[in-house]
Formats: structure tokens, sequence, C-alpha cells
């Protein structure tokens, strides 16, 4: 690892000012960070540390808002009875995530904000990838078995984070910080696709910070429900998972299916929305809405199972918020 | 096959902050009698039943064109992704200018296909360089240049003023589908971009090291140039653009 | 064919040579004539035990087995055990290790001129100055140094760095210039073997190795054309990783010009002092090769890896301690793997079940350096098929270096073995279990005609099915399926040449005034429990108790030579030298006992020595056990400690064979194609075991090892680039705790019929537990929903496509 300079910020508006200068990082629970930095992805000549900034880490109600601080452990957001209970999607994410160990580490801002995981971005040897500012795309070619299927742009890399989904799916807002003050964003406009640049994964500049994500308290937030399948049944990320939040009921009113570990950010399934929208949620409008949540993907060489997979997944989740 | 040389040119920026060796060809310079001064052969052509004027007919053919085979198209959008980040990296607009469309009409060929066998039916297009310019005639900014070297026609976005004629005069289009989320296009390959407000369209990445990004690094490129696919033809390359080749591609 | 005649020189010569001890333990059939000549000299040259004295009856044993905590365990769970990894030594370098990116290249020119500048850096090592002279070579097939030029896999070594700090010497990689010609390579077999293929290895042999004859026996086109029921399929495993807790690792001190020492991760530090020995050109009693305490082995640790040799020549470049580890990507592109291997079978069955023709052909990945890649050991010993023909080739690749892992090609042999004996059960409607029984060969090995010394499959079997419930629970395939979720049930049964006896079998175990014991052997402890195990061995023979006795293990400096950890040949090989020794000892401590001695003349008990017998610290009369002496004073009034002296060597005409079975009950999710595996059985015909408790571990650590082999685990290879894409912990699927069942239902089972040549009846055991698994699951998912899966590992994206394809899901 490069040498580099710690800090410790003591204010959100110290922390914004600490990452002033060029190459400064945010540092929250560090599990991907202090990764990328030892593997020389990401140039780092100082890092701010966000873990004594008092109460960012917070989960509250607050005048029709779940807030929940961006530097909440993910084992508390998993535990946390009025995220199990007021938006249980998120919950269920933040307990899918890695390990037991890594989620005492791990913050909710830290997972939606962290970088991609494919294969080839994160192989020391693959210095030429889209990502890492180079010229080719391995996984067009090469083994494609973690790669999007849907809205890959030069680069194919997936969205790792299973609690973006949540919060694409809650229709959260995230709280930003910059030098300018602080500026909200929808969870849908937070992550940036490689369509429109493939050196990022969110609208986060480099002097921004996550404060906070909000969900508003409704019908649809309460009955969210947040799958995932992996490879293993712990520590992996997913190889494909789907958030799903239903207002309204035996009728659907509004429905929110988003996809993950599919797409280069979370994969709004708009057909399968409009579709289930006035409907009765029975075995065949599932069956039909599953269907059409992953119409019009284009898989690579080895990820068309990832069809069937998210498909199924939609169909579990219907089957389950229906019941 | 024998590719054109591009010669690799000063970035634009740089070319406005100091005089220039050659002078790129305007309309201005065409109307006041540079004509001469350039001694490139012209050549008489029409373009989609539209006859060459005194200007057009006079001016160079760009020797460097980027074509496609969309037999070879996978639909990574490589091209338009590194084509919109390059230009926005030197201070252009970016828009993508070069656009994979998504067509029933085109079968990806098999060496590609044993692959990726769902990714068939792309077809990437840009601008053609044509013979006969009429957006470099009729630009009333002299925005519109041809490089008296290359004859690669491009736009100084510093001073286009958005008029439109050159979209206007553009013989070709992006109709349909995109490859990008399927999103529907209707637009001349010369397009506007709403952010900048300007006009805008390949340049074949002028001043940039090493050619047009797309060509560069288009991965069915580089798949076929380390071997991994077979072919003759790249998905996307460089020709002369000649009347011929003009008529002939996409 | 004529048996091979050896010169008493030439059997002195294989005695002492690491490498035959190695390949005996893995491919003991291809070795046969030189076993049998070595035994028979030792059989010749070995005086016998006084013929008086005898061991514990194995049925009245008072250590041996029972369940022991081991001895070696507390230091490692409190975090004090000193690895390889943890040497640091005054002065020491830290070395950092670059690898190529390219599967197959030449390396034009190497520009180290950066590196070298940088400050901390003490030396730079590559191809311009690595030694090539005479024993300078880590392999010979193609040559290997230590480090390469030519490169034949992706994450060979081609410099290496030692500075004074591991970040430095990280750095200093970065600024290695390299100019290279990469050459086109292949990492798959299929392709390997295309016409069009290049030639990887300038072989001329269309990539492959040496043919070797094949197994013949009956006529097998005869009795296939003939025969009622036929069947034939093709089955294929992966290149896998050991992903040993501890990577690679070695420090190397050249403490004179002529004496080097090394703290080592390795399954057998005779074999890092012999590998640095030959390396150099120094007598062995000039290399000492420490290996305290080793982070897991399975294979892959065997001798002088290349993390040795770098570490020993960056140290005699530089005259400081130099440490080489390796970090978990270089550990999982680097190291010895397990080998893919494809099997196809064929074979004939009588309408009653009866297995009479049996064909396999064995294609292995020998891949870069042309390691042994066969998987037809299970194939020719599990089921009687009186005509049948086994062939084995092996190809060339661009893959890492293919080695031994956990059970070498058995798993692999038995993957194919017991799914298509799943699918000729099926054909000749029987029961699986029922067509298993009936098939079985129980009596000899078919093709060297010699008897086993024991054989628990039946019991294996028989043991299993009943602890899974098989009558109540199996049943047609796809016949259990509820909403999502479909349930069923597998097996599959094993035999393998593991856990066999092999030599260096000699030990000494010594007593002193004090009663302490000292066990002298060889065995490296790897965390299996070895040292535990012989240290009950040898105070259960002493009769003695087991406060009175500390194993030592692992210093070649205070050893000798038992051979390696592996082949699962520890605990009957070591095992039985230490028995001998024991028993050595204990005669003479009853022929001291009964000598008269001192102003009185009186021995310490009265009457001749096979009157007497030990246990629990004393010798004692066995007419009158209350005549007794404690064992501590019989040496005293000796007034020396006293040393037994053991050999032992595998008696003629008998073979040993182990056997296991696996039982596995799964859940199949119709939605996702995730399997859950609720339950598994593992049965082990172990003969006898040693030490209970630590024999279920090695059935759940080998068990463990075969459901990853069965769910997930597989190193994938960039399709062009043929570089491993997943080397690292992420994406490399060894599965988690969640992916076992819970613990009440993962059950090892011992089967101990007791065989005629171990310790106290015992035979090998680490090995075997890791075959039937992965058929075992493949079998239960067949059963839960009626696809079957040829290609390990089973991941759920082949388990979707057989959903869709029989229509059980959208």
């Amino acid at each position: 690892m490069k040498r580099f300079e710690h800090t410790s910020a003591t204010s959100v508006q110290d922390a914004v000012r600490l990452l002033s200068v060029q190459n400064a990082r945010v540092l929250a629970g560090g599990t991907d960070l202090v990764m990328l930095m030892k593997e020389g992805l990401l140039a780092t000549e100082r890092v701010v540390d966000l873990k004594a900034i008092p109460g960012l880490d917070r989960i509250q109600q607050d005048r029709g808002e779940i807030q929940v601080g961006a530097m909440a452990r993910l084992a508390d957001v998993a535990a946390s009875g009025l995220l199990i209970e007021k938006a249980p999607a998120l919950a269920q994410a933040a307990a899918a995530v890695a390990t037991p160990q890594l989620r005492n580490m791990g913050t909710l801002g830290g997972n939606v904000a962290q970088k991609v995981r494919c294969w080839y971005y994160r192989d020391a040897d693959r210095a030429d990838c889209y990502k890492r500012n180079g010229s080719y795309c391995y996984a067009i070619f090469g083994q494609s078995d973690l790669h999007a299927i849907f809205d890959g742009a030069a680069c194919f890399a997936v969205s790792p984070s299973d609690t973006g989904v949540a919060l694409t799916a809650l229709d959260a807002k995230m709280v930003i910080a910059g030098p300018e003050g602080h500026r909200i964003v929808p969870a849908d406009g937070f992550f940036v696709g490689p369509d429109t640049d493939y050196l990022r994964e969110t609208v986060l500049a480099q002097n921004e910070v996550l404060t906070e994500v909000r969900i508003a308290e409704s019908d649809l937030a309460t009955k969210s429900v947040f799958l995932k399948a992996a490879q293993r049944k712990s520590i992996d990320f997913a190889r494909a998972s789907v958030g799903v939040a239903i207002a309204g009921g035996p009728v659907v009113q509004r429905a929110r299916i988003v996809l993950g570990g599919v797409a280069p950010t979370p994969h709004h399934a708009t057909l399968a929305e409009e579709y289930v929208t006035g409907k009765r949620l029975d075995a065949d409008v599932i069956a039909k809405a599953a269907a059409l949540a992953v119409e019009g993907a284009k898989p690579l060489r080895s990820n068309a199972y990832k069809i069937q997979l998210a498909q199924g997944l939609v169909r579990k989740a219907l089957t389950r918020l229906a019941a | 096959m024998n590719e054109p040389e591009i010669t690799p040119r000063a970035p634009l920026d740089a070319e406005a902050a100091g005089a220039p060796p050659d002078e790129p060809i305007s309309r201005r310079r065409l109307v006041a009698g540079g004509i001469a001064a350039i001694g490139a052969a012209a050549v008489a052509a029409a373009t989609f039943g539209r006859a060459a004027s005194a200007v057009t007919s006079q001016l160079p053919l760009s020797k460097a064109v980027v074509v496609s085979d969309p037999s070879l198209c996978v639909g990574c959008l490589a091209c338009e992704v590194n084509c919109s980040t390059w230009h926005a990296s030197v201070g252009r607009s970016a828009e993508p200018r070069i656009r994979i469309m998504a067509t029933s009409q085109v079968k990806l060929r098999a060496e590609l296909a044993a692959f990726l066998p769902s990714r068939s039916g792309y077809t990437p297009a840009t601008c053609k360089q044509c013979p006969t310019p009429w957006c470099v005639e009729n630009c009333p900014t002299d925005a519109f240049l041809i490089d008296p070297v290359t004859g690669n026609r491009y736009i100084d976005e510093k001073a286009c003023i958005a008029c439109g004629k050159c979209e206007v005069d553009c013989p070709v289009e992006w109709t349909g589908t995109l490859a990008h989320k399927g999103e529907a296009i209707s637009s001349k390959r010369v397009s506007f971009d709403a952010t900048k407000n300007v006009f805008t369209k390949c340049d074949l990445c002028i001043g940039r090291e090493g050619g047009p990004i797309c060509v560069e690094r288009c991965p069915v490129n580089v798949a076929i140039k380390a071997g991994y696919v077979r072919s003759d033809t790249m998905c996307l390359e460089l020709r002369a653009a000649t009347p011929e080749q003009f008529e002939r591609t996409v | 064919m004529a048996k091979k005649k050896l010169s008493e020189k030439e059997i002195l010569a294989l005695l002492d040579d690491p490498q035959f001890h190695l390949a005996v333990a893995e491919y003991p059939t291809e070795h046969q004539d030189e076993i049998d000549a070595i035994d028979e000299y030792i059989r010749r040259v070995t005086p016998s035990l006084a013929p008086w004295v005898s061991a514990s009856n194995p049925a009245e044993t008072r250590i041996v087995g029972k369940r022991v905590k081991r001895v070696e365990d507390p230091v490692r769970l409190t975090g004090q055990a000193m690895y390889a990894t943890d040497v640091s030594l005054p002065g020491m370098l830290h070395a950092a290790i670059l690898r190529s990116p390219h599967a197959r290249a030449r390396i034009e020119d190497i520009d180290t001129s950066a590196a070298e500048a940088l400050p901390g850096v003490r030396a730079v090592l590559t191809y311009k100055n690595v030694p090539t002279e005479g024993g300078a070579k880590t392999g010979s097939n193609p040559d290997r140094y230590a480090v390469q030029r030519d490169v034949n896999f992706a994450g060979e070594e081609v410099a290496a760095v030692a500075a004074e700090d591991a970040h430095t010497a990280r750095e200093a990689l970065d600024l290695i210039k390299i100019k290279w010609n990469v050459l086109p390579s292949i990492t798959d077999m299929k392709e390997a073997l295309l016409a069009s293929a290049p030639d990887l290895a300038g072989t001329r042999t269309g990539n492959k190795t040496p043919a070797s004859a094949p197994t013949k026996r009956g006529d097998f086109a005869a009795a296939y054309a003939s025969a009622p029921i036929k069947h034939e399929g093709t089955y294929t495993t992966t290149t896998l990783q050991h992903a040993t807790l501890e990577p690679y690792a070695t420090v190397v001190r050249w403490d004179a010009p002529d004496h080097v020492t090394a703290w080592a991760s390795t399954q057998y530090a005779p074999g890092i002092r012999s590998g640095l020995a030959g390396y150099f050109g120094l007598p062995r009693a000039r290399v000492r090769a420490i290996a305290e305490n080793t982070g897991g082995g399975f294979g892959s640790k065997t001798g002088a890896n290349r993390d040795a040799i770098i570490a020993a020549v960056l140290s005699k470049m530089t005259l400081r301690p130099v440490k080489v580890a390796f970090d978990r990507p270089g550990n999982f592109k680097a190291a010895t793997h397990r080998f893919a291997d494809i099997l196809t079978l064929k074979a004939g069955v009588t309408s009653d079940g009866r297995l009479v023709a049996y064909e396999g052909f064995n294609y292995g990945d020998a891949a870069a350096y042309r390691g042994g890649a066969s998987a037809i050991v299970p194939l020719q010993r599990l089921y009687r098929a009186d005509n049948a023909t086994f062939t084995y080739q092996g190809v060339i690749t661009n893959r890492p270096p293919s080695g031994a892992q956990r059970c070498v090609g058995d798993p692999q042999g038995t993957w194919a073995q017991e799914i298509f004996i799943d699918e000729l059960a099926e054909k000749a409607g029987m029961d699986p279990v029922a067509f298993r029984l009936k098939n079985f060969e129980t009596k000899i090995d078919q093709d060297t005609k010699r008897t086993w010394a024991s054989c628990g499959i039946v019991e294996c079997v028989e043991q299993g099915a009943k602890a899974i419930g098989w009558q109540q629970k199996w049943h047609k395939p796809g016949a259990a399926i509820r909403g999502s979720k479909a349930h069923g049930i597998g097996m599959a049964a094993h035999a393998c040449a593991h856990g066999a006896m092999s030599l260096p079998m000699s030990s000494v175990v010594r007593i002193d005034q004090a009663g302490a014991i000292d066990i002298n052997q060889g065995l490296t402890e790897i965390g299996g429990g070895q040292s535990t195990t012989m240290m009950m061995i040898a105070t259960e023979t002493v009769g003695a108790s087991l406060k009175d006795a500390y194993p030592t293990w692992g210093d070649t400096g205070f050893v000798s030579d038992t051979g390696g950890t592996w082949g699962s040949r520890g605990t009957i090989s070591a095992g039985s030298a230490v028995r001998n020794a024991a028993l050595d000892l204990k005669a003479q401590l009853l022929v001291e006992a009964t000598k008269p001695r001192g102003s009185s003349n009186k021995p310490l008990l009265e009457g001749k020595p096979e009157d007497l017998d030990t246990a629990d610290g004393y010798a004692f009369l066995k007419a009158d056990p209350s005549k007794r002496v404690a064992l501590k004073d019989i040496v005293s009034a000796t007034g020396s400690p006293m040393m037994g002296r053991g050999t032992h060597v595998v008696p003629a005409g008998v073979a040993m064979s182990v056997f296991a079975a696996g039982f596995a009950e799964v859940e199949v999710d119709l939605d996702t194609g995730e399997i859950t595996l609720l339950r598994y059985i593992a049965t082990d015909d172990l003969g006898k075991a040693i030490n209970v408790l630590g024999a279920e571990q090695q059935i759940e650590g080998g068990a463990s090892m075969g459901i990853g082999m069965a769910l997930g685990e597989e190193l994938k290879f960039d399709g062009p680039g043929n570089f491993p894409v997943n080397a690292n912990w992420e994406n490399y699927a060894m599965p988690t705790a969640l992916d076992h069942p819970r613990w009440a239902d993962f059950r090892p089972i011992l089967v101990e019929p007791g065989d005629a040549i171990g310790p106290y009846g015992a035979k090998g055991l680490a090995e075997p537990p890791t075959a039937p698994p992965p058929p075992a699951i493949a079998n239960a998912v067949y059963n839960a929903i009626g696809v079957r899966i040829h290609d390990a590992p089973i991941t759920s994206d082949k388990i979707l496509a057989g959903i869709k394809e029989k229509g059980l899901r959208a």
C-alpha cells in the first residue's frame, strides 16, 4: 500500500473541507476502500474518516420519514426494529450483505457507494480495463458469469450493492453534503451507469459525502421485500437480487420492482411494474410479471442464467408480498 | 487492406492558441478564392440525388471515414461511450457521435455468435464524411472545417452558433431503435447537444493521438487483433471516403 | 510383464529419495516392482523383535480408540502458534514476486534498473541472474527455474525482489519493465487435443503426455456386445486449488557458506531439506528444515516449491534472511492444483443387474508442468468387472501445475463412476444401494490379485443407508416437489489406494529416568492430529500414560525421516514404525526389569520377561498385577535413558485399500436453482480409529472439501486470455459454514472392521472422505429434480438450465 494521510473528520462540514484536496477519499467502514488502496485501484493520498462524526449512524423516525445515517452499520440496519417494521426490504438487504464480521464493520453509506466487484476490474494485471481508465472490457469475450444482462455499455460490471437495490425499490432519497451545502437526490438518480461515466458508480463527487438516506413512511415501504441469490449462502455478492415494494391491496396501486446484480445500476423492471399496477397478484399475474421483468435482457457469453434467476426471484418476491 | 493514415493533429484548443501551419479549409476561405491554394483533387459526386455545388465539388475527399461491419457488432456500446468520454475530456460535446442502432436486419457472424449468441442485430453508424459536404458549404460561421491534410470534416464547437443549417443539410440519419436501452431515435448524424448548445458530429477524434477512439477501443477489434476472433474485416475501421465507399457503407 | 530387478545400491538410493516416496504415496501401482524389491530388502535386513513381546490387543486398549483432545491444538487456538509466515529474524528481508499476466509467453527483455534503484531494495532476481546450472531447477518437465523466462501458465513467477520491508518490495515490482512475446495458449483440454492446436510444449505429441499401457482384464468388447443392458456417459471435473489458510511461505537464512536453515510451511520437512540440498549441491546434513506448524497442505506442500527456492536464492544473494510468503492470488495462481479430468465410461450389465463389462477412458489435465493426472484407481477397485479396460491419457495445457490435492485423482474418478453407476442402476431397474451392494468387489485387487487386508465397503453402505433413512426417503426422480422446493437423496461409494502403508517407516522412542517418553518420528504436523496419534500409539504400546509423553515433529535437526504427511499414510506408516520402536523399548524395559542388579543382586520383578506386561506407566507380573514397578524406576536402575528402534515393512502378498461412502439429502429451489444440503452422512472404513475425535474431525474436513468440489469450487480461466479470473477468496467459492448441513445433520460414521496390517488395525483415513460428496450430491439432485449434472461443480446456472429443460418452471 502506498503512503497516505489519515484524517478524522469531526463534522460533516469538516469532512467536506478535508476532502478538498486531490485524491482524498471517504473512509466509512473501510471494508472496500482499504482493499482498493491495497490493490492500487484507487489513488488515495488522504483518507477522511467519518467515524468520529456524532450522530451520523442514527436510525430514526422524523415527520413521516425514516432517516438512516450513512454511518449506520449494516448489522444495526439489519437489526433495526423500526426498519424491520416500516421498510423491511432495507433491513433484509442489509442482513443479506457479506458476513457478520463485514456487517459489523460495513456501513449503509459505504455499501451503496462501493466500487464494482468485476473480477477483471479487481485483477491487478488487467490495468487496461475501461473502469481503470483503460481501453478494453475483458468480460465481453471472457468469463461473464457475474456481469450485466441489462444496460452494459463498454463496461459490463454490475452494481454490487444489496442495499442500493432495496433503497431504489423503497424510492428513498439520498442526502449528499458538499462544498455548496446539501443536495437531495432520489435513489433512482443516485447510481451512475457506464453510459454516463464508466469511471464511477454514483453521482457522488470526490468531495461529497453521503450523509443520510430518507424513506417516506408509507404503505409502499411497509409492504416491501428483498431477496438475493448468490452462489454460497454467505459472503457472496448477489448473482441476482430483487427489491419489491407494493402499495395497495389486494389491487396493486403502485409497484416498484428493482433488480440487482444484473445491470450496472439497480435496474427498474418497468414493464413488470406497469403490468401489475391495477391488478390482483394471483399466480398468473405473478408469472407474467416475472417474465416481463427480464424482457429485453441481452446476456453475454456465460450470464444467461441470470435471466431465469432474476425471473425466479421476482416470482418469489411477488408471491411473498401477495400472501 | 490499405488503411489511410490519419496524421495526429494538435487538439483544437491548441490550434486556437497559436497559428497552425496548415489553416483548415472553411467556407469563407473557399468563397474568398482559397480553393487554388489547397491544390487538392476535386471530385464531383451526387449525394442522395443532391448534386455537388461549385464549392463542394472542389473540396478534397476525406482520406478517412469510420465504417462498420455490422455482422461483427455485439452492441456493447463501447464506441458510443468512449466517443462521449474522450470528447468530454478535451472539452467538446459529450454527445456520442457514433450510435449503435438495433436492427433485426443484421445477423451476427458465426465466429462471434459462438461467444455471444444473444447479441446479434446491431449497426454502428456515424458521419460518412460525404464527398459533397453541404454542411461545410452552408455553415455561416466557419465552424465547419476541413482538415487540409486529412480531408476530415469537423466542427469547431467554439465557433458553432447552433443555427442548425448543417443538420438540415446532412443526408444521413439515425432512425429507429438505439442499442442504448432500446431508446427510439430520429436524428441526423450531425446532431444537437442541448447541454452545450452546439451541433456536433464525428470529427475522427481530431487531435487525438492514435486516431478515432471508437476504432481503437472497439473490443471486437481488439479481439480480432488478439486472434480471439477470426475475421478479415474489423467491426469498426478507417477507410478512404471515396464516393463508392460513401454509397456502400453505413 | 517381467518384474524389474533392482540392485542393493538402487534400493538404497530409492529408500533415500523423497521424490520417490511421494510418487509411491500417490501412484503406488505404477511403482509396484520397486516397492516389492524394497520391501523384500527391508524384511531381510531388519532385526526381528523379541517373539514374546506384543502390543495391546486392539479390543483391550487403554489409550488407542479413545477420544483424545489433540495436544498440538491449544497453541494454535490461542493464536500463539508460529507458522513460517510468522517467522521474523534479525535483519530479515521481505520478498515480493512478479507473476506473468500471460499464460504462455517468452520474455524478450526485462529492465530492472528502476526497481534496483528504489531505496530499500536489496536484490532483484530475474532470468538474467537466476541459477540454471547443475541441480538448480525446480522441475524438469519442462525445465523450471526459480524464476522463469519461458512462461507456461498465467501467474508463473518471473521476477522476485528482496527489500527491507514488504511494501518496498511490492512497490519495486511496479518498476520492473518487461518486453513480452505473447504466444498462443490453451487451458481447455479438449482444445489442446484438436489437430489445429498449437504445440504448447514443443513435444510434437499433439499435446499428449507419453501414453501408459491400458489396464486390461478379460475381453471388454465381447462382453459389452453381448450384455443386454448397455450404458455410456462422459463426466468432467475442473481445476481446484487447495486454498490452504496459510499460503506457500518459507524463510531461509544462509547461516554459513555451506549451511542453510529454512523455516517452511510444508507437509514434509525432510523434503524441503533434500530439495534445497539438491538445488545448491549441499550435503543434506548442511540443510536444516523446520516446520513447527503448517497452515494446511492438502497435497500442495510436498517439497521445496518455488517459495523455498526463491527465498534461498535471494538469501544467498544478499547474505540476509529472506521471507517469501505468497499472497492469496499468487497462491491461487501458482501453487499446485487438483487437475481436471474427463472420463468416458461404458458398461454392460446382465438382466439381473451384474456388471460384466466396464471400460473407462480418462483424459487428465497434466497442465503446464506435466504432472500425473489419472483418475482411474476407483474404477479399477470398487466394482467387480471381469471384462474391463481402463486407459489414461495426460493432456498438456497452460493451466497451473497439476499436483496432488486430497485424494489426488480419485474424487475425479469417483465423480464419474458414481453418477454412472447410479444411471446404470436406473437402467437395470434397481435401487442404487442394492445395485452397488450386488456389484462391489470386496476381496481382492482385481488387477494384481492381491488380497485386501480388510474391506468395509458393505458396512459403509449399509450403515449409511440406515442412518439417512434410505428405505423411507428414496423416491422416483422428481417425485417430491412441493411448491418451489424439490427434495432428493443420493449416495456414492468410493475406494482408493490412499490410506495404504508406504516407506520410509522407521522411528525411535526414548524413555528417560523421569519416565518422560520422547517420540522421534518425522511426520510433519499439518493439522491432521498426527502428533497426538503417534503419542497415543507410543504410550499405548510402551504401557505408559499419555501425560508422560510429548511429541516432537517437523525439525530435521531433531527427527528422522518418516516420510511425508500425505497419502493418508501417516497413522499407519509412521504409526507402525512408532509401534515397533515402542515394542522394542517395551522388550528392553521388561528385560531390564528382570535382570538381577544392585548389592542384593535381585531383579526389580521376579520372573522371565515374557511373564510381564506393562500398563499405565508400570511393568507388572501378568499372574499378579499387584507385583509391579514403575517404568521410570526401571530406567533409573539402568543408569541411562533407554531407546527403542523400530522399522516396518508391508507384509508380502496383501494390499491395503480404503473404502468410504457418502449419503446426501438435498433441497433444490426451482426458482433460483439453489441447492441446500440438508444432511450429509459420511461412512468411512478406517480399519480402526486410533483417536476417535481426530478421526471424526478428519472425516468432517474431508467431506467439507468434497462439498466444496460439489457445490462451487472451480478455478475459472478467462476464455481467450487463459488467466484465472477468480484467484481470490471472493470468487473461488469454498463452502461456508452455512453451505454445510447443520451440525447435527453432518455426521461421520466410523466403520472399523480392523485391518490385518496397520497398527492396532488402523488404516489411513484423511483423503477418502473427500471423494463421495460430489457424486452423492449430484445423485441427490437427480433424485430431486430428475436432472443429471455430469460436469462438476453443481452450480445454480446448471441447475436452472436443467429445470428449464424439464419444464419444471417457465
